[in-house]
């Protein structure tokens, strides 16, 4: 008589496991991925855009990203503005938007290699009023090469001293992004 | 007169002894000292002649074919200290025995026996009754800890995992009332899901049990056992509380346990609340530190003559907020957090837990019979069902907040079937079968690619150990095969669903014994094997563990982990005194563990480590040493010294995160109960980490430096009630250690207060 039941029910609850877990799952979109940061560089006297990027269409593993650079010209002023993308999603995803309407969340910072010279200031506000980086203007200095390193914090402590100023020292947070472009200014 | 009639039956003994006839019996029972349950499977033996019995699963033995004369009698059961008795014997004799069982000699932990001595090979040690009592109130990990050679692997203050000689997670098996519990137990950050609140008796076994608890065993087995069920009429329960000062918080639990007019039948129902709040390191907050846990379990069973029922349920629940502070982006935040002095991220003291946390639910139901099927067998059947439920949620981007970063649910089911024989010419012994049937599975909607992927396991194994029993040793040896497969769904790089498949299968033995050597002294021997399949994470993981900022690539050709432990202990017990040695050494074959590449993956948060899983010959050697002694009527001291050496074969260096070498020192003051029952005692603690000297150059960080901790406890206890207060951390000593996950980031909790009263009713 148990074991008359006890067959059934162990094969039943099985069943029941099986079917409700061994159908077939489906693929997971990464949903905060930044697969393409895109830095363009517009000259504010007139002239063509400068652009540079960091594309990892895969995200990370897999391939290798391509990066990018164009070179700047000595001397002059630039308006510069970052757009952020997720292409592991069709159509691409702007996370641009995500990082706008989270201003108070996040903020840029700009680092340079020794022996180059650019000021930046930023032309962005988040709703505190403090900067944001998505919208910088740029002044570069005479020739020289080196590298520009670009770091997006999350949840930084933007009242620190120097981070509305842009020094990243005390700016704490998470690192969203960290991404080197090679630098050269002509 | 007395003297003379003692001479004048020596006498008659002695003529008795030379004409008489060697046919004389000598039976009686074998019982607990306290409440008088027998006591099974003790030896009986005459220290003259070496003649010797067994008692049966009642207690009940009988010698037989004894001379008349002054005999001294032994009764030994393991863990309890042999009882001896002198008697003239001229005629049958009937005499009982009473091994004090609980031996309660200090604070914290004592070696007994459980009540059915069912390994004598084995090197274990309970905690249960009192000692356990005054551990309650602490995570799991971190009561077991007082065992020597027990440590704990640490995320921060609130998780913990319990590690034996030097290993954790699937390295070792927990196992709740008679079932393997089956969770997550595969991460570093996954504590076990178990109340605490259950155990009547927590054991570890410090051996590579494979053959008797199955896969996984290679480092040691955590027994958490309720007590047995009342089996006569009559309501008792008991009810803790547990306030502390860091963390401002505390536990309260309870338990209720009756009979049914019915003998035979019982039930016990337990419940327990834990909450802790943002805890504090000497010099800041440790901000989101917080924890909640509850659980609830009941039981209903039946204890007769002829055969057992025992209906099991537990459920845990948790939340555990991990520190703010060690969440990070990238290899240089990574570094900053290494090099600054405080966490960049305090918050005011809050009872809230925010992300990063994890929530935690497990069920785990057990039905469990057992018959006498002839005088020889006992038949016993199990089925389990678990259902573990695992949430960790991230600090994450857009309003994904309340989104797990990571959803899984496993679901698994055991049967077993045993059969025990009793002894039959020394011989006991069991053999048995068992499955498993494991479906694990990833919750959609978490927008993140899972860690691991959902695969369906299945286990299955037969087994078979026997015990040959004699008054001065015992021997057991056991063999068992097992067989494993695991069938995997997954999507690959281009998204395309592809179905691995895996089979592995194992024999695992284990030989050894149990040798008195006289009343004071005895030993355990055991050579055991344990086999361990590697694990989802091991064949799959391909990510960022955000925790330590590196790329982790599993190796889906990983094979089994094979370790062979050999553990020798020596005890040595008189009144007043006992020292306990285990010495061990546990080679492991295939051992699989996260190898840095020195390659390093562009992304775009920067350039990763990449780690991927390799497999090397490892091997742990180590000693514990238990100390106990009671300088005098009034004053007790314990020690523990633990110390473990490891080494990666192939590579010629230690392993990662290995224990160091560590001591404790208590003293207790006590007086002796007076007339009222009143008792009252005091202490001082002393645990002594040293650094961890042998760690491998490759590491975030440096291993910090040792540290000395001092605690202090008080207790006042009279009859029903029990009142025990204390400081952990008397100095308020800045520390890190070098098994915490966190120690990357933040300092250790400082000093504590706490109190705790116990009722029993």
């Amino acid at each position: 008589m148990f074991k008359q039941l006890i067959i059934p029910v162990f094969l039943l609850s099985t069943a029941l496991l099986v079917s409700s877990c061994g159908k077939d799952p489906d693929p997971v979109n990464e949903e905060e991925v930044i697969t393409t940061l895109t830095m363009t560089w517009t000259p504010q006297g007139g002239g063509s855009p400068v652009v540079f990027q960091f594309r990892d269409p895969d995200g990370e593993g897999g391939n290798a990203p391509t990066i990018t650079s164009g070179a700047l010209a000595a001397n002059t002023t630039y308006s510069v503005s970052l757009e952020l993308l997720n292409e592991t999603e069709t159509p691409a995803e702007d996370i641009t938007e995500e990082i706008l309407d989270e201003g108070t969340e996040h903020q840029f910072f700009f680092g340079l290699t020794e022996g180059i010279t650019l000021t930046f200031s930023y032309a962005d506000t988040d709703a505190n009023g403090a900067p944001i980086g998505l919208e910088t203007t740029m002044t570069t200095g005479d020739a020289a090469t080196g590298k520009l390193q670009v770091t997006l914090r999350h949840e930084p402590d933007k009242g620190a001293t120097g981070v509305a100023q842009g020094d990243i020292t005390n700016a704490g947070g998470e690192t969203d992004i960290q991404v080197e472009f090679d630098l050269v200014i002509q | 007169m007395n003297k003379t009639l003692r001479v004048i039956v020596l006498l008659f003994a002695g003529i008795l002894q030379l004409h008489g006839q060697c046919d004389l019996q000598l039976s009686g029972t074998v019982l607990d000292e306290h409440d008088l349950t027998p006591l099974d499977y003790s030896t009986i033996y005459v220290l003259e002649t070496g003649q010797g019995t067994l008692a049966d699963s009642l207690g009940a033995y009988t010698l037989s074919g004894l001379c008349p004369g002054k005999i001294t009698v032994v009764c030994s059961h393991v863990g309890c200290d042999p009882v001896q008795i002198s008697l003239i014997l001229n005629r049958d004799t009937t005499l009982n025995f009473y091994p004090e069982h609980h031996i309660e000699v200090l604070d914290q932990v004592v070696t007994t026996a459980n009540k059915v001595a069912e390994a004598p090979a084995q090197t274990r040690t309970d905690l249960s009754g009192q000692t356990l009592e005054r551990l309650q109130g602490r995570s799991l990990a971190q009561m077991l800890e007082s065992v020597s050679g027990v440590t704990m692997v640490q995320t921060g203050p609130g998780i913990a995992k319990p590690m034996i000689h030097g290993l954790y997670g699937n390295r070792i098996l927990i196992v709740q009332n008679d079932v393997r519990q089956e969770g997550q137990q595969w991460g570093i950050d996954h504590a076990p899901e178990i109340d605490p609140t259950v155990a009547g008796t927590m054991t570890v076994i410090k051996g590579a049990e494979g053959v008797r608890y199955g896969p996984d065993a290679l480092g040691g087995v955590i027994l958490v056992k309720p007590d047995p069920l009342p089996r006569s009429a009559g309501l008792t329960g008991s009810l803790m509380t547990h306030l502390q000062s860091n963390g401002l918080g505390g536990k309260v639990s309870g338990q209720i346990q009756g009979g049914l007019q019915q003998p035979g039948w019982g039930w016990r129902a337990t419940g327990s609340l834990r909450l802790l709040g943002d805890q504090y390191a000497p010099d800041y907050i440790l901000s989101n530190t917080g924890q909640k846990e509850w659980g609830f379990s009941a039981q209903a069973g039946y204890t007769g003559n002829k055969g057992t029922l025992d209906l099991y349920y537990s459920l845990y629940q948790a939340g555990f907020g991990i520190l703010r502070a060690a969440h990070i982006g990238n290899t240089t935040d990574l570094q900053a957090a290494i090099q600054a002095d405080e966490p960049w991220i305090q918050n005011p003291f809050t009872y809230e837990i925010l992300n990063p946390q994890q929530r935690v639910i497990h069920h785990l139901a057990k039905v469990e019979a057992s018959r006498k099927i002839s005088g020889m067998w006992t038949l016993k059947g199990r089925y389990s069902l678990q259902f573990d439920e695992r949430k960790e949620y991230d600090v994450r981007r857009g309003d994904r907040d309340n989104i797990p970063a990571l959803d899984l649910t496993i679901i698994s089911q055991q049967g077993e079937i045993l059969a025990e024989h009793r002894p039959w010419r020394h011989l006991a012994g069991t053999i048995g079968s068992s499955v498993q049937y494991q479906s694990n599975y990833n919750v959609p909607g978490t927008g993140v690619r899972p860690l691991i992927p959902n695969f369906i396991s299945t286990t299955a194994s037969v087994f078979a150990f026997e015990r040959y029993i004699q008054p001065a040793y015992e021997l057991e040896a056991g063999v068992r095969a097992d067989y494993r497969s695991m069938d995997v769904a997954k999507f690959n790089d281009q998204d395309q669903l592809i179905r691995p498949t895996f089979d592995w299968f194992n024999i695992s033995g284990s030989a050894g014994g149990l040798f008195r050597f006289s009343p004071d002294w005895q030993a355990t021997l055991q050579v055991a094997s344990a086999f361990r399949a590697p694990g989802a994470n091991e064949l799959f993981s391909e990510g960022l563990h955000h925790a330590t900022a590196a790329l982790e690539i599993g190796n889906d050709s990983l094979g089994i982990e094979r370790s062979l432990k050999t553990i020798l202990t020596i005890q040595n017990r008189r009144p007043g005194w006992t020292i306990n040695l285990s010495t061990y050494l546990n080679p492991i074959y295939g051992f699989i563990y996260l190898r840095p590449t020195g390659d390093y993956e562009l992304t775009i948060r920067g350039a990763f480590p990449v780690f991927r899983y390799q497999q090397t010959n490892a091997l742990l050697a180590g000693l514990d040493l238990d100390l106990t002694i009671a300088m005098t009527s009034w004053l007790d001291y314990q020690g523990q010294a633990a110390l473990l050496w490891s080494d990666d074969l192939q590579k010629a260096s230690p392993l990662f995160g290995m224990p160091p070498m560590q001591f404790r020192h208590s003293l207790r003051l006590h007086n002796q109960p007076d007339a009222s029952g009143a008792a009252l005692s005091a202490g001082i603690q002393i645990r002594q980490v040293l650094r961890q000297d042998q760690s491998p150059t490759e590491d975030f960080a440096p291993p910090p430096s040792g540290y000395t901790l001092v605690g202090l406890t008080a207790e006042w206890s009279r009859g029903r009630i029990r009142i025990n207060a204390g400081v952990d951390n008397l100095l308020n000593q800045s520390y890190r250690d070098y098994l915490d996950r966190l120690r990357y980031f933040a300092d250790a909790p400082g000093r504590n207060y706490y109190l705790k009263t116990y009722v029993h009713f």
